[in-house]
């Protein structure tokens, strides 16, 4: 249903071009979950904005993204205007900047059913009750009149899936959903988003910088880093035998449920490139254990190896004998990993 | 906002302040800006040493009522003969003294208890802010008429020398001006009193006084300077609504806004008498506006909540 | 409710204060004061204006005596000269408030009629020439003075082209073109600054606001531009310029003072001219409390309007 090839997006700043995502690929059917994982600032919300469209005047984008076999997000915005809301929609990360502060929510909710579907303001109503409810909103009738100041930080984030969620889109992206949230609420959230896109068969772009949120609930995940896709791979080939280091370490940042307590998680050391002048070789380089000097001038492409449907991007991939050959090169000259720690 | 905001990551969209701030260096504008304020405090400074006509009172030989480009008068001169260059020239020199020594009154005042009570704080500060929020209830021109029409009656004596008049309308102007001072002088001490090398030197043992005049004081003048630039702008434009209503300088003695004032009821009769001070005044408000943005931008100083 | 309670307590205080200063300003006159508000009065006159003012009691139970008299309608009267009734100052207030607050409620409602508009479509146009050329006109613009305006229109508008009356007031039951053509250059010389402010205001605060996540979700959701422009930044955005608006009364004031002043029109700011060159100073006394009054009130009105556009503050 949508396919992704080649996007690349950069924005125009006073430093240069910035090229927040620079050539990713992919496709998405009715029905998957997609995860994009990656830390912050490697581009994946600008993909996501990209895909949808919703981005500022200083940037530009190339590449071809087909929606159900039709090119979008051309030059017409007016165009791009009948897709928002009824073909494809957003849930934020924040819902407490992107409720709008002065304005109740069964408004905002009806707005766009009122736009779209010419209902009656009536029906509209009905509709944003029913809504609430399947959100799982208690008292929706009240909630209706309410505004997002009156409400707690999970109550926003179900109305604004059910903002998402109003026009029946064929496609929802959830940017980073549960961040804002506390952690009792995130699980309960995810349950939701994954309930609904199950009854509503829709196709999911769940982004997150939490490997551990798309575990259960993604179908395929894509691991990006620097602008770039670096490891794709169905779920659980991903998390059985993942290839890429930066997966090795995003996975290793996450606490796990058997480690004796007290455990020190691996942070990754340094920082992500400057994207307006990325490095030459692979971008995860100079923070890399296993780095070689091959990595230092050659960009590994993204393809398929051993695994049909793996795709990664590395010269020495975790698991491997290379990996390990290097990673043992590594930690016997320096003593610690290149960058590492 | 947290006062200093580390840029830890590039933000792929820059805001338009950040833009603007990078770019401007010290403008065109504001070079034209301080080149006319230059000029107008030489004429200011000068004025009594320039080889002017008289400006109170005209000659006989001359032909009243001539306009602009007449020989002998580049403005003209009114239906009294004046010349209108030297009526202009000194009026430059009433207004602008008496917008200095208003704001100057004002920011001496105004700025110490602003600090005060931004430095201290407390229930002290909540008392001084809150009676210049009541002298702020007051519209200002309203409260400048009525003080200097309080503070110079009219008696039987003579009128009082221009001097002393010029006094009478800086101190009432400079009066109105204090809580305006005081206000933002206080929102800024405030927040910079709240920094770690305030608390630094304070557990050094520092006199609060030492404190307020080293530490604090050097931070908030910036935006001082900002509020003080644009308040001379207001002066000069109060100055010429005090003169409408006769309370500014006493005629024949010019000044910008006497010289409007005195033809408000005549426009048509001689128009350069009054459109050439009107703009000596356009120009010098709106160069005392640049600046004090330009300032306000050049020290990032923000416009002080709280 | 506590909280509009709490409003009308601060409210009725400030009132007080700021009458209270008003009142006590004749004690403020160098000398004897009543020398000086009747220079050449008669000694029975002297005893009458000693006692309306109350010079021999201090300030507070005088404050409480004028109080008492300006609130139930009674500001006196004023003095015409030795041994003559003078006018009463109730009567000429109530005459000539209304002309008053008739322009200044045209110059609003206009300002806000044109400024919003401009304001709006700048901030979405942002950086285009409409928008670069009205920042620097606007610049312009507040820096002319309203005396100067004032006198550019009277003389271009009024005497040279002779579309408007150069002077007067005619009210609105005298024939409503006439009041029109009347109050149309102090109207416009008012609004013309008030404009340059508030568009360029609402337009900083506009594109601030355009750069929310919710202005981005209402744009996911698929509504129009000009839906997004009105309905949803629209409101959020005018808060700081309702604050202004009511800061800015104070200058509105005053500059309602100088264009009555300058087209000869019978409000309030024509009665302060009369009366600063009679040094009527009890009429003045009491001029001055009636704006300090109106705008204490007006702010007032406009912190309740920003409650109605905030629903975060009724609840604080």
């Amino acid at each position: 249903m949508l396919e992704v090839k080649d996007v690349r997006t950069s924005f125009k700043t006073d430093r240069g071009l910035v090229k927040a995502v620079d050539g990713v690929s992919f496709t998405l059917e009715r029905g998957e979950t997609l995860g994009v994982v990656g830390e912050s600032g490697c581009g994946k919300s600008v993909l996501s904005k990209t895909i949808m469209g919703l981005l500022p005047s200083n940037a530009s984008r190339s590449g071809s993204i087909k929606f159900e076999g039709q090119e979008i997000g051309g030059p017409s915005i007016k165009h791009m205007r009948d897709f928002w809301g009824t073909q494809m929609s957003m849930v934020f990360q924040d819902p407490m900047t992107a409720l709008n502060p002065v304005m109740k929510v069964g408004k905002q909710i009806t707005e766009s059913l009122r736009h779209h579907l010419d209902v009656s303001r009536e029906f509209a109503n009905e509709t944003a009750l029913q809504l609430l409810s399947s959100v799982g909103i208690p008292e929706p009738e009240r909630r209706l009149k309410q505004y997002a100041f009156e409400m707690s930080g999970g109550m926003r984030q179900r109305v604004m899936i059910a903002i998402a969620l109003a026009c029946g889109p064929k496609m929802l992206f959830a940017d980073e959903p549960t961040t804002a949230l506390d952690v009792t609420v995130q699980a309960q959230i995810l349950d939701l988003l994954e309930a609904q896109q199950a009854e509503r068969f829709m196709a999911m772009i769940l982004v997150t910088h939490d490997l551990g949120v798309v575990a259960g609930r993604a179908d395929n995940i894509m691991v990006m880093y620097a602008g770039q896709s670096i490891e794709m791979a169905p779920t659980r080939t991903l998390f059985s035998q993942m290839r890429h280091p930066y997966t090795e370490a995003l996975l290793k940042s996450i606490p796990k449920l058997n480690q004796a307590s007290h455990t020190r998680l691996d942070a990754i050391g340094g920082r992500p490139p400057d994207l307006v002048n990325p490095p030459v070789g692979c971008r995860f380089a100079p923070r890399c254990p296993y780095a070689q000097a091959k990595c230092h001038q050659e960009a590994p492409p993204l393809m398929v190896h051993d695994t049909p449907g793996h795709e990664y991007a590395c010269w020495f991939p975790v698991g491997t004998p290379q990996g390990a050959e290097a990673l043992a090169k590594n930690q016997g000259s320096i003593g610690t990993a290149v960058g590492g720690q | 906002m947290s006062e200093v905001a580390p840029m830890t990551e590039a933000s792929p969209e820059p805001t338009q302040e950040e833009e603007e701030a990078t770019k401007r260096g010290l403008g065109i504008a504001a070079w034209l800006a301080i080149g006319w304020l230059g000029c107008m405090v030489f004429l200011a400074v000068s004025a009594s040493f320039l080889p002017l006509d008289d400006p109170i009172n005209g000659s006989i030989r001359e032909t009243p009522g001539v306009s602009y480009f007449t020989e002998g008068h580049i403005f003209g001169n009114d239906l009294l003969g004046r010349d209108t260059l030297a009526r202009v020239v000194v009026g430059t020199s009433t207004s602008l003294s008496i917008a200095a020594l208003s704001i100057g009154f004002g920011t001496l005042i105004g700025g110490f208890v602003g600090l005060v009570a931004g430095y201290v704080g407390g229930r002290i500060g909540t008392a001084l802010s809150a009676m210049f929020d009541i002298l702020l209830a007051f519209p200002p021109l309203l409260l400048a008429l009525t003080l200097v029409s309080v503070l110079s009656p009219v008696t039987e004596t003579d009128p009082p020398s221009r001097i002393k008049r010029m006094l009478v309308v800086a101190l009432a102007v400079g009066l109105v001006s204090i809580p305006i001072l005081a206000r933002i002088t206080r929102a800024n001490a405030l927040s910079w009193s709240q920094r770690e090398f305030v608390m630094a030197a304070k557990s050094q043992g520092a006199k609060p006084f030492r404190i307020m005049l080293r530490e604090v004081l050097p931070n908030v003048v910036p935006a001082m300077l900002s509020v003080a630039l644009l308040g001379l702008a207001s002066v000069i434009i109060v100055e010429g609504g005090l003169a409408l209503f006769g309370l500014s300088i006493n005629p024949p003695d010019p000044s910008w806004g006497n010289m409007v004032a005195s033809q408000v009821d005549d426009l048509g009769e001689t128009p350069h008498v009054w459109i050439v001070p009107s703009v000596f005044i356009f120009l010098s408000v709106m160069s005392l506006n640049l600046l004090g943005d330009v300032v306000r931008d050049k020290f990032a100083v923000r416009e002080a909540a709280i | 409710m506590t909280w509009l309670l709490r409003r009308v307590a601060q409210l009725v205080v400030v009132v007080l204060v700021v009458t209270f200063f008003a009142a006590i300003l004749t004690s403020l006159l160098p000398g004897d004061p009543v020398k000086t508000i009747a220079p050449f009065a008669t000694p029975q006159d002297r005893a009458r204006i000693s006692e309306e003012l109350g010079l021999d009691k201090n300030v507070i139970s005088r404050y409480v005596d004028w109080a008492g008299n300006f609130f139930t309608g009674d500001m006196g009267t004023t003095y015409a000269g030795a041994g003559l009734q003078g006018d009463s100052i109730s009567a000429r207030v109530r005459e000539s408030l209304p002309t008053s607050l008739t322009i200044v409620f045209y110059v609003q409602f206009l300002t806000l009629l044109i400024a919003l508009p401009l304001g709006v479509f700048s901030a979405y146009r942002q950086g285009s020439l409409f928008d670069r050329g009205g920042n620097g006109m606007a610049f312009a613009l507040v820096a002319l003075p309203t005396f100067v305006l004032a006198a550019l229109l009277k003389f271009w508008l009024g005497l040279k082209l002779d579309w408007f009356p150069t002077q007067g007031y005619t009210k609105i039951g005298d024939g409503i073109g006439n009041h029109f053509k009347s109050v149309a250059m102090p109207v416009m010389t008012l609004m013309v600054g008030q404009i340059a402010i508030y568009s360029r205001l609402l337009r900083s605060d506009m594109i601030s606001t355009l750069q929310e996540d919710y202005i981005l979700m209402a744009k996911a959701k698929g509504i129009p531009s000009r839906r997004i422009l009105w309905r949803h930044a629209l409101r959020p955005s005018s808060l700081t310029l309702l604050t202004v608006a009511g800061l800015n009364i104070g200058a509105l004031v005053s500059g309602a003072l100088i264009v009555e002043r300058i087209f000869k029109i019978d409000g309030i700011g024509g009665l302060i001219y009369t009366a600063v060159g009679q040094r009527q100073y009890i009429a003045i006394q009491s001029y001055v409390a009636v704006i300090a009054i109106l705008y204490v009130v007006i702010n007032f009105l406009v912190d309740m309007l920003y409650s109605v556009l905030d629903p975060r503050i009724r609840n604080v």
